[in-house]
């Protein structure tokens, strides 16, 4: 059974089709990339994954159950992380306290009125920013971090409910070659140790066919092709609307 | 009731709609393109009224009447460009908010500056020469004046809509309204054209104002009324939008009509005076609007920019904070010792508006939802401990732990409609509340007492002391105080803070943003609703003056004033704004006139209110 | 015509542009490269004087202008293409251009929508379109040809080939070989080195707000040591 399964999922703004009968799956433990030129719906595609928006019509299913239309906290709870592509994190509060602001609503402490939440989970929070490789900068305010330390800090929040599929929008926009690759490398060996599967979106094509298991292309709200990096990259159709001639 | 009565009473409507919507056009289109929500609009209103009524007496006859129109206009024009150019062009960068707090001192200046040109009184105005008869229309009598009203109206939109849609200046103007910073990078001063927008919408006003004078008598009070008229146009409207203004005011002034039409309609055997709704009814159709269709009948979702000052880092307060709060719990418990009666009269207050203020900051900082309707659960939490007292005979310790109860559900309420929206929209829905609130409780004379309010409701013997009395609110304001911020500083507090910084990644992290929004408005309304039922039993009483419109900005500019983005600031905002007030009402007729420039000058130095102030001044110190 | 001199930017207090020094020649093409975050942008924002320079000076065409508002600048011959496509939403792609529209210089050849539908072919099939409804490369050929009803002399380009398509990118580099044809003074912004080496002479490497390299296309593109550690390839 597929970790993720997404079945005939359209979705219209007014007159424009932003996602028109979309359907793929995502296994455990399985890298896949979603790509395609700006304003083809793979922000939208990755709302309706992810509870931010609705589909109009189609089903997502998660580990099994039907999850569609199901609000972003709701699909916290049953196992979803997820990094936006403008970084969002809690500006006021320090890179740990982001952290741990995420580890206790994981643990359902979210409403509690009393003691103090800088306590809460201090230690998972490090140990979370140690994996992202942020452990020096945890008491650092979020505002003043680079942006690719951001992303770093939201990956760690995505991680914090122990998550089966983590949604990667854009994850290594803004970081430099080499960080990238480690970044990437991190979320691979994520993929193994807790048996993870990702979905995520990426201009960097390096990035793309050097880290996805599988690539989706995605043009005018359709799939127009499937398959492995190899495969993909040598489809006539894709370098035509998307990679362009030029692209080696 | 009658088709000829309903007719008359429909024109009276649409007379009055459309001067609503010149009053509302000019506050849309000033917003539209500079961002600031201009409190000071109905204030130009006002003083256009006073100003065409003193032109039309000074000038007489028909000559006078219908040269006041524009002199109004011009003076409300020359009064917007110094406004604009003196003050607001200072805060164009400055966080929402801190702009409204600009725009509130203006309104308090300009009212004291009425009063001493016009005195106290009201100012019957002239009636229009040539049109003060009625015409009959079968057996309907229709004002003439009215008639002539309800003209003016579409005359004005189609004017405005044929400088936008065809001239260079309007083009430029939508183009602002989109991106202000995109059009000065591409060649246009956007300084003038503000100005300019400016200028316009204050005429727009005042010709509002001055068109009303036969309709209505200019007195200090339209300022407010002005203002939350327009408000409740521009929502209802939708932001920005000149034709849903228009359809929002001749809706709001059909509805009227209606209600006053209608009378007193018996329904089962129950009689209700529908017209009484009148005062309620604009409001009732806001919240309707912005439940079903928060961006208004006009139009699209607005662009709200988010603009927040940038977010500095909330520290959780050490041992020496506490340690520094017991210090100056100490100290205030010992100030009976040393202090004369007087002093503690005014120390209570200070004690009630502080607990009032950290409530509302509560929402406005941690939670980033502006309230302006926060009275309203001040006033509920009033008259539940007022009414326990006078109608059920509960003692007064009973009466003080029901009223937060009463505010708490109040704000519940509220809270769920209010968390569904942001910025102003928000802010918006809480006036309407807060006004729906007011009304009921100034025309429920057999419960309340109406306008006059309840009184006679002292402490029991124990607390009649005023020593006694003022221990026993230091004790409650301070727990309420304490309790607040633990909250804040508590994981409830950290999730509500994420929720502003980043609401979409707080919802994927698990975060119910809307129960704890919701949430956090129950606590801060049962907060207010202790500190309005401390206010009656240090004040023997209370009217609807406790929860009216005054009231939320008093707590808006305590909490402005001593910073949003700090702790303390609602402790040092609620005890500087309200020795400020009574130390110039000691001293001056004109406190308001006083306390406006300070508030202004505090504005222009400490964009981060008092105490952000002194604590940057530390750093900078250090 | 452009040039920086030790230009010091903040936003609110943090420091985001640390002694930044470099020049644009008359009618070269020079790119400012770095990852997100380097300042680039913020560069191009400060020369617009979107964000004010707390210390340095900033020249153009001779004459300083730090200090001075973005339409003043503009006026003086700076034209400004901001990264995140910032069209007028609710006008029309007319409306765009005729917002922008300023009176010719003496000498040059006056920007008319014609013209710029001319450079932009299926801008002009778009005219009466409201510049909201359409795709991401369309507006960002708006947003280009917008600026050039301003008749500049020089053009900041920020970050042109951001989100677009390989396919359309490829569009916008033959668009800046024609404007730099036309004797237009260019500065872009671009986190592609791909894009950048089709159509710059001269590199300057932003990092962490500091100018790290400066030197020719060519010299960067033989030093992959220097390509790898500064830019995402």
């Amino acid at each position: 059974m597929n970790l993720l399964e997404v079945r005939n999922v359209s979705r219209c703004y007014g007159s424009v089709r932003a996602v028109d009968d979309v359907s793929f799956d995502v296994a455990a433990r399985e890298r896949v990339a979603l790509i395609g030129p700006n304003g083809a719906g793979k922000s939208t595609c990755f709302g309706i994954v992810g509870g931010q928006m609705r589909p109009d019509a189609g089903t997502v299913t998660l580990a099994g159950e039907r999850v569609t239309g199901m609000d972003p906290a709701s699909l916290f709870r049953r196992g979803l992380g997820r990094t936006f592509q403008v970084t969002a994190t809690f500006a006021s509060m320090t890179v740990a306290e982001n952290v741990q602001t995420a580890l206790t609503s994981h643990g359902r402490h979210s409403l509690r009125p009393f003691g103090r939440a800088t306590r809460l989970s201090r230690t998972q929070a490090h140990d979370l920013l140690d994996r992202v490789g942020l452990g020096e900068q945890a008491e650092r305010p979020c505002a003043e971090l680079a942006y690719g330390d951001l992303k770093r800090v939201e990956l760690a929040m995505a991680l914090a409910n122990a998550p089966r599929l983590l949604l990667m929008d854009e994850p290594t926009a803004g970081m430099a070659p080499p960080d990238r690759h480690a970044l990437m490398e991190l979320v691979s060996g994520l993929v193994q140790d807790r048996a993870l599967a990702v979905l995520f979106t990426e201009h960097d094509m390096d990035i793309v066919f050097g880290h996805a298991d599988r690539v989706l292309v995605l043009d005018h709200g359709r799939i127009v092709a499937a398959g492995d990096p190899g495969s993909v990259r040598a489809n006539a159709e894709v370098r035509r609307l998307y990679l362009g001639e030029s692209q080696p | 009731m009658t088709v000829a009565d309903t007719l008359s009473q429909l024109v009276n409507g649409l007379a009055g709609a459309s001067t609503l919507f010149l009053l509302a056009s000019g506050l849309s289109l000033i917003f539209g393109v500079t961002r600031v929500v201009n409190f000071a609009h109905g204030s130009l209103y006002m003083i256009g009224t006073y100003v065409g009524i003193a032109v039309a007496e000074h000038v007489g006859g028909a000559t006078g009447f219908w040269l006041a129109l524009p002199v109004a206009a011009a003076i409300a024009g020359a009064l917007g460009f110094a406004v604009e150019t003196t003050v607001l062009r200072r805060v164009y960068r400055a966080p929402e908010l801190f702009q409204l707090l600009a725009t509130f001192a203006l309104v308090l200046i300009l009212k004291d500056a009425t009063l001493i040109v016009w005195g106290p009184e009201d100012v019957l105005g002239p009636r229009a020469p040539g049109l003060e008869d009625a015409v009959r229309v079968g057996d309907a009598t229709l004002a003439k004046y009215d008639l002539f009203l309800v003209i003016v109206g579409p005359l004005v939109l189609a004017a405005l809509d044929l400088v936008f849609r065809r001239t260079r200046w309007g083009l430029l103007v939508r183009a602002a309204t989109q991106d202000r910073e995109m059009l000065g990078a591409l060649g246009v001063n956007q300084r003038w054209l503000f100005t300019g927008v400016f200028v316009l919408g204050s005429a727009l006003a005042g010709l509002a104002g001055a068109l009303q004078m036969p309709r209505e008598p200019a007195s200090l009070s339209l300022d407010l009324t002005a203002i939350t008229d327009a408000f409740v146009v521009v929502v209802v409207g939708g932001l920005g939008s000149l034709r849903g203004a228009f359809l929002a005011a001749v809706l709001i002034g059909v509805l009227k009509a209606l209600c006053v039409a209608l009378g007193t309609v018996e329904v089962a055997g129950w009689s209700f005076n529908v017209s009484k709704l009148t005062l309620v009814i604009e409001f009732a159709l806001m919240a309707v609007t912005l439940a079903a269709r928060p961006w208004g009948l006009g139009g699209r979702p607005f662009p709200l920019e988010e603009r927040r000052a940038t977010v500095e880092l909330a520290k959780t307060p050490g041992i020496r904070f506490w340690l520094g709060i017991v210090a100056l719990l100490v100290l205030c418990a010992l100030a009976p010792l040393v202090t004369d009666e007087y002093t503690l009269v005014l120390a209570t207050d200070v004690l009630v508006f502080t607990l009032f203020a950290t409530s509302l900051h509560f929402l406005m900082g941690p939670g980033g939802m502006a309230s302006f309707g926060h009275a309203a659960f001040f006033g509920i939490g009033a008259y539940t401990a007022a009414l326990a007292v006078r109608s059920a005979g509960v003692p007064m310790l009973v009466a003080l732990a029901l009223a937060p109860g009463t505010a708490a559900l109040a704000g519940l309420v509220v809270g769920w409609f209010c968390v569904r929206l942001s910025g102003v929209y928000l802010a918006m829905l809480t006036l309407a509340f807060a006004q729906i609130a007011w009304s009921v409780v100034f025309q429920w004379d057999d419960v309340t007492g109406g306008s006059n309010g309840l009184f006679g409701i002292w402490p029991p013997g124990w607390a009649s002391d005023r020593a006694t009395f003022y221990l026993l609110a230091l004790a409650l304001c301070a727990a309420g105080v304490v309790a607040l911020w633990t909250v804040v500083n508590a994981p409830f507090g950290f999730a509500l803070r994420a929720a502003r910084d980043a609401s979409t990644r707080a919802e994927a992290v698990g975060i119910r943003v809307r129960r704890v929004r919701w949430l956090a408005f129950g606590l801060a309304a049962a907060a207010a609703g202790l500190a309005g039922a401390l206010y009656v039993f240090a004040k023997g009483g209370l009217s609807p003056e406790v929860m009216a419109i005054p009231r939320s900005v008093d707590g808006l500019v305590m909490v402005l004033l001593g910073g949003v983005g700090t702790l303390v600031g609602p402790v040092v905002g609620a005890a500087l704004f309200t020795w400020l007030q009574d130390f110039t009402l000691r001293h001056t007729e004109y406190w308001r006139l006083v306390l406006g420039a300070v508030i202004l000058l505090a504005v222009l130095a400490f964009p981060n209110g008092v105490a952000g102030g002194l604590a940057r001044l530390r750093e900078r110190l250090a | 015509m452009i040039e920086l001199r030790e230009v010091d930017a903040f936003y609110g207090r943090a420091q985001v542009l640390f002694a930044v020094s470099l020049e644009v020649r008359r009618g070269e093409v020079v790119a400012l490269l770095g990852r997100n975050g380097a300042g680039k942008s913020t560069t191009l924002k400060t020369v617009m004087g979107l964000l004010p320079a707390r210390a340095g000076t900033v020249e153009f065409a001779g004459s300083r202008i730090a200090g001075r508002a973005p339409f003043e600048i503009c006026r003086a011959g700076l034209g400004y293409v901001p990264e995140d496509r910032r069209i007028f939403p609710d006008l029309t792609v007319e409306q765009n251009l005729e917002v922008a529209r300023r009176p010719a210089r003496t000498g040059l050849r006056a920007w008319t929508p014609e013209r710029a539908f001319e450079l932009f072919p299926s801008l002009g099939r778009l005219r009466g379109r409201a510049a909201g409804r359409m795709s991401g490369g369309e507006q960002q050929m708006l947003t280009i040809a917008r600026t050039l009803m301003g008749n500049p002399l020089a053009l900041l380009l920020d970050e042109p080939s951001e989100g677009l398509a390989p396919v359309i990118v490829a569009q916008m580099r033959d668009v800046i070989g024609a404007l730099r044809s036309e004797g237009l003074t260019l500065l872009v912004s671009e986190q592609n080195p791909r894009f950048a080496a089709a159509i710059t002479d001269r590199v300057y490497i932003l990092e962490k707000g500091r100018i790290c390299y400066a030197d020719t296309m060519q010299a960067l593109l033989a030093d992959p040591a220097t390509r790898d550690a500064h830019l995402a390839v």
